[in-house]
């Protein structure tokens, strides 16, 4: 299970949208506490359903958001790259999602709209510097063409399950985030399962950046 | 009320006290015609003269109502506003206003809405064009009161609209426009607004309609804005106006209403929204507020009446939690036991799926916006005016001596802040609203029987088109608006009467608890109010109606 947090307005609920459903919607209702998407990927050969719950940025919301931290195996930390102060606020996002979730939840860091490069107030090398400092895994995005969402996601999910082999994360355990499907993993799971699918999907947009 | 400056000229068609109130109604005749429903208006003008005359936005509509030439070729006046300016050295601050006829812009065109600063300078603006020229102007309207009022404030004004023609606020006119306007005419009492009007910038809100609120603390409330220091101006642009900004143009945006590019009734609603997080900082600006105020806008159509009806609205705290977090812990909390009364098997449910699923942050949404997302517009107007319709019955019932006498600080009572939403537009509403004061004693929207003048034949086919669709509430088929024969007070009969029945079947019952009474009670009430409750929206209304504290009194 992921959960996407950031500012608000920095294009959380527009990532969740490309993701899930192959489109960018410039306009859309504004995200009111919590959403929620889904879909089926395939890692290693293992059919995997991420479930993303999609938060409001305003800081009125946040108690509902962090509400939601604790039962995450993921979180895609994403700001704007045009407006600084979202990339400022990162620290104190960050200190939510470890005080509130899990200490094994991968954190992806996420510059969206990479597409607005003319715009651009925060540095890409500025965003990787934010990422090593503090053990999180960076990207820049843009929903609108696509550019690395589904990197971002698959890659997080990759990082969860190598966690995963790797035994930190006790499957056993839903409170992390994870649930291990009967056979076919049909659940908010990231976990090993019969695989019956290609992964034609995984990376079919990468590389455009 | 006005500064003596004014001119007892102003309206000449409309007589002195209702002008005041109705400038709306007044002013948008030639105006109208160029803008778009709600675009032009600025809000909040019924408010007193008191502040109304230190208040440029309230005369706005006036001036350009009134003015033929400007109303006709708005643009090209003031697309050419430098040579004014220039000639006019002593006006030299609005100088600035000149170049940027953001508020005729507004009203004409739909682009000018989109520039995020246009929204208060806009108003004010407008008027400050007006007194700069003298000839022309003044010539096609002489009465006007306008002038008078901004005569005194020509400097503040000014300051304030500056931010508007330069994207970068803060830079140049606090300065150069004081200056200009040092001797300007006797500021007295308005001297203290340039300061801070100024220094606000653009980002800083300038708002017409909080200054004109007639409350007691409209008075703290003014002194708090113009007193905000620019990092406060700053932290408002960055904590509200940016939000609202983000917002607007993602709310309802499937409405037809709000659909498209720079539409102005997204301005309006903007306009409301940052309003209102002045008018009432505590709250400022939620998300969800912009969700909650675009049915009204729709429906209401007038940016003003919407911005009452929202303040009506918000102090309705059960639909519109605070953004504090106990409040909504609270009513999840209600929730919660509601379900526990009324379906313990799903209750049960939750309490099987561990500590989450009694959180029940699922409700969340639809507590903050009452449903609205939940559901079909239509059905969702539906619950919100059977919800308020059930409020006043409540109200009128708790108040033996009528509902003209109702205490006015009840700020806990809701009914009348529902009614209001839903008929803002109508007299009766007014002279209902909890706290008259914070409508103009002056608004008189004349004679209860006399249509409003600002009810267009439009507004008219389409009261009427939701009466007879089946979307007009409760409140309002008892209203004459619709040029029905009920007035508001023969649904206030009929909830009184409605209400007495009910409990006297109650009582006839011997309910005990009175958890199971109110409970009983709201079902009914919400069968009776909804006529074919749906089955989930019986639930809800439950729920809703069980959230109220008042509702616990009945029994």
């Amino acid at each position: 299970m992921y959960i996407i947090i950031g500012d608000t307005g920095v294009g959380k609920s527009c990532l969740l949208l490309q993701f899930t459903d192959k489109r960018f919607q410039p306009v859309h209702d504004l995200t009111i506490g919590v959403e929620f998407g889904a879909r089926m990927v395939n890692i290693d050969g293992k059919q995997i359903k991420l479930q993303i719950w999609d938060t409001a940025g305003q800081e009125s919301f946040r108690s509902i958001t962090r509400s939601y931290y604790r039962g995450a195996a993921g979180a895609l930390l994403v700001y704007d790259i045009t407006r600084r102060e979202t990339f400022n606020h990162l620290t104190s996002w960050l200190e939510d999602a470890r005080q509130h979730s899990s200490s094994n939840m991968v954190i992806m860091l996420i510059g969206n709209k990479s597409d607005l490069e003319s715009r651009r107030d925060v540095k890409r090398e500025e965003g990787e510097a934010f990422a090593r400092e503090h053990g999180l895994i960076f990207m820049e995005t843009s929903a609108k063409t696509a550019c690395n969402v589904e990197e971002a996601f698959i890659n997080t999910a990759k990082e969860i399950y190598r966690k995963i082999q790797q035994g930190l994360f006790d499957v056993h355990n839903e409170a992390n985030g994870i649930k291990i499907g009967p056979q076919q993993c049909i659940s908010t799971s990231v976990g090993p399962s019969a695989s019956q699918r290609s992964s034609s999907e995984i990376g079919s947009n990468s590389g455009c950046c | 009320m006005h500064s003596p400056s004014e001119t007892p000229s102003p309206h000449r068609e409309h007589p002195a006290p209702i002008r005041n109130t109705h400038p709306p109604s007044g002013a948008p005749s030639p105006h109208q015609k160029h803008t778009a429903p709600l675009g032009a208006h600025s809000p909040y003008r019924e408010h007193p003269s008191p502040i109304g005359s230190t208040q440029p936005p309230s005369e706005i509509p006036t001036p350009f109502g009134s003015t033929q030439p400007l109303s006709r070729s708005p643009i090209p006046h003031w697309e050419h506003p430098s040579p004014i300016g220039s000639t006019q050295p002593p006006s030299g601050a609005p100088s600035p206003h000149w170049k940027h006829p953001a508020c005729i812009r507004n009203t004409h065109s739909p682009i000018g809405n989109t520039h995020p600063h246009w929204e208060h300078p806009a108003p004010i603006g407008s008027m400050q064009p007006h007194q700069k020229h003298p000839a022309s102007i003044r010539s096609t309207q002489p009465p006007s009161r306008a002038p008078s009022p901004h005569r005194e404030h020509p400097a503040p004004i000014g300051s304030m609209h500056s931010p508007s023609e330069t994207p970068i606020p803060h830079r140049e006119h606090p300065a150069p426009i004081r200056n200009t306007h040092p001797p300007s005419g006797a500021p007295s009492p308005h001297q203290k607004h340039p300061a801070p009007i100024e220094s606000r910038g653009w980002e800083g809100q300038a708002l017409p309609g909080v200054c004109a609120a007639p409350q007691p603390r409209a008075g703290a409330l003014l002194c708090a804005r113009l007193s905000m220091t620019p990092e406060e101006h700053r932290a408002f642009w960055r904590n509200v106006q940016f939000t609202v900004d983000k917002d607007v143009v993602r709310t309802d945006r499937s409405n037809q209403f709000f659909r498209g590019e720079d539409n102005p009734n997204v301005e309006s609603m903007r306009r409301i929204l940052l309003n209102y997080a002045v008018y009432n900082p505590a709250i400022g600006y939620s998300q969800g507020m912009s969700d909650l105020v675009a049915p009204i806008l729709a429906e209401v159509l007038d940016e003003s009446d919407t911005f009452w009806c929202f303040v009506g609205l918000m102090q309705n705290t059960i639909f519109v939690s605070s953004p504090r977090d106990e409040d909504m812990e609270k009513q999840l909390l209600y929730l919660r036991e509601l379900l526990r009364l009324t379906h313990l098997r799903f209750y049960q449910h939750l309490v099987s799926l561990g500590e989450d699923g009694l959180q029940m942050l699922f409700c969340h949404r639809w507590l903050l916006l009452c449903f609205k997302r939940e559901f079909p517009e239509a059905e969702a107007l539906r619950i919100w005016e059977a919800c308020w319709a059930h409020y006043q019955a409540l109200q009128v019932r708790g108040s033996p001596t009528g509902p003209q006498t109702r205490a006015p600080e009840c700020p806990g009572l809701p009914d009348v802040a529902g009614g209001a939403c839903l008929g803002a537009a109508s007299p009766e509403t007014h002279r209902w609203c909890p706290r008259p004061s914070m409508y103009s004693p002056t608004r008189a929207l004349g004679p209860l029987s006399r249509p409003r003048p600002g009810l267009t034949a439009a507004r008219l086919e389409r009261r009427a088109w939701r009466v007879r669709s089946g979307r007009t509430l409760f409140v309002h088929q008892g209203n004459h608006w619709h040029g029905g024969s009920k007035t508001l007070d023969h649904v206030v009969f009929v909830n009184r009467v409605r209400f007495a029945r009910l409990h006297r079947v109650l009582s006839q019952q011997r309910i005990g608890r009175p958890r199971d009474v109110t409970f009983r009670l709201t079902s009914r009430v919400n069968s009776s109010v909804t006529q074919q409750p749906q089955p989930l929206c019986r639930v809800i209304f439950i729920a809703v109606l069980w959230l109220h504290p008042e509702l616990h009194k009945i029994s």
